[in-house]
């Protein structure tokens, strides 16, 4: 059981360093306000928010309970859905990354800085209501 | 043919992120349960705090690469979460869900500012330099 933890917070992370190594960072000119968002960071909270609103609606459309207190290790779907959203999902987005990334911008450029923030927000925001809203 | 080095990154990412997602579950476990995801905010801002710390450290000193993977990418970046915090409409009132995503924003801001100012007053540039 902490096993399957482990294993899911490690694929989430490595899934956003992969990510982050893939992506390069926003090109632009000198004064262009998309200029060195970190594009895999930005990424891998999308992807992230829309697979965690997709799992969360699938458990809330089936009437499965995914908290911690009823994860039993077991195979059942609730168990594989806790792993997937608190594991996997939470492991591949970042909160830290994102405002220590802000902060970077922040020092070069603020409005660049406060773009990169609200882009992120409302993107992974709206991906994660799409991903709930869909309802597979 | 990968590369020996791609491989020891990718476990230290690995590993970090394992005990970063660990932990974080742990930190849920450690609270009462509560309708406003107290510990989802509480890991953000420890976890932006940490990483925060590591990277004004490491504009001071050179840190190891694998140390700093490890510690930065893999377990601050899976301690704290995104995707849940913005998840939190499903549980929450349209007052509630803004609100808890300003303090989040305002609380893990401060403490990346506070903590970048602190390391760097802290930790001199290395001798020999100008």
């Amino acid at each position: 059981m902490i096993g399957l933890l482990l294993l899911a917070g490690a694929l989430g992370a490595v899934g956003r360093y992969l990510l982050d190594r893939a992506l390069p960072a926003t090109h632009g000119d000198t004064h262009s306000l998309w200029r060195g968002w970190p594009l895999g960071i930005l990424a891998a909270n999308i992807v992230g928010t829309f697979a965690l609103g997709l799992f969360l609606g699938y458990a809330h459309a089936h009437g499965l309970e995914l908290a911690r207190d009823n994860f039993a290790g077991s195979t059942s779907t609730a168990d594989r859905l806790w792993l997937l959203t608190t594991g996997f999902c939470g492991s591949l987005t970042t909160a830290s990354t994102l405002f220590v990334g802000f902060h970077l911008l922040y020092e070069v450029n603020r409005a660049r800085a406060i773009m990169f923030l609200l882009g992120t927000l409302s993107l992974a925001g709206t991906a994660g209501l799409l991903g709930w809203l869909l309802n597979v | 043919m990968i590369r020996r080095e791609t491989v020891y990154r990718l476990f230290a990412v690995a590993i970090g992120g394992a005990l970063g997602a660990y932990v974080r579950v742990g930190v849920d476990m450690l609270l009462p349960a509560n309708e406003w995801a107290a510990s989802t905010l509480l890991v953000n801002v420890l976890g932006s705090t940490a990483l925060a710390g590591l990277s004004a450290y490491g504009a001071r000193r050179p840190l190891n690469p694998l140390l700093q993977l490890a510690a930065g990418t893999g377990f601050c970046g899976a301690f704290t979460t995104l995707s849940t915090v913005l998840l939190l409409f499903t549980a929450m009132s349209a007052t509630g869900y803004l609100g808890y995503l300003a303090l989040t924003v305002a609380l893990c801001l401060a403490a990346v500012f506070t903590t970048h100012r602190v390391i760097l007053r802290l930790v001199p540039a290395s001798e020999g330099r100008p």
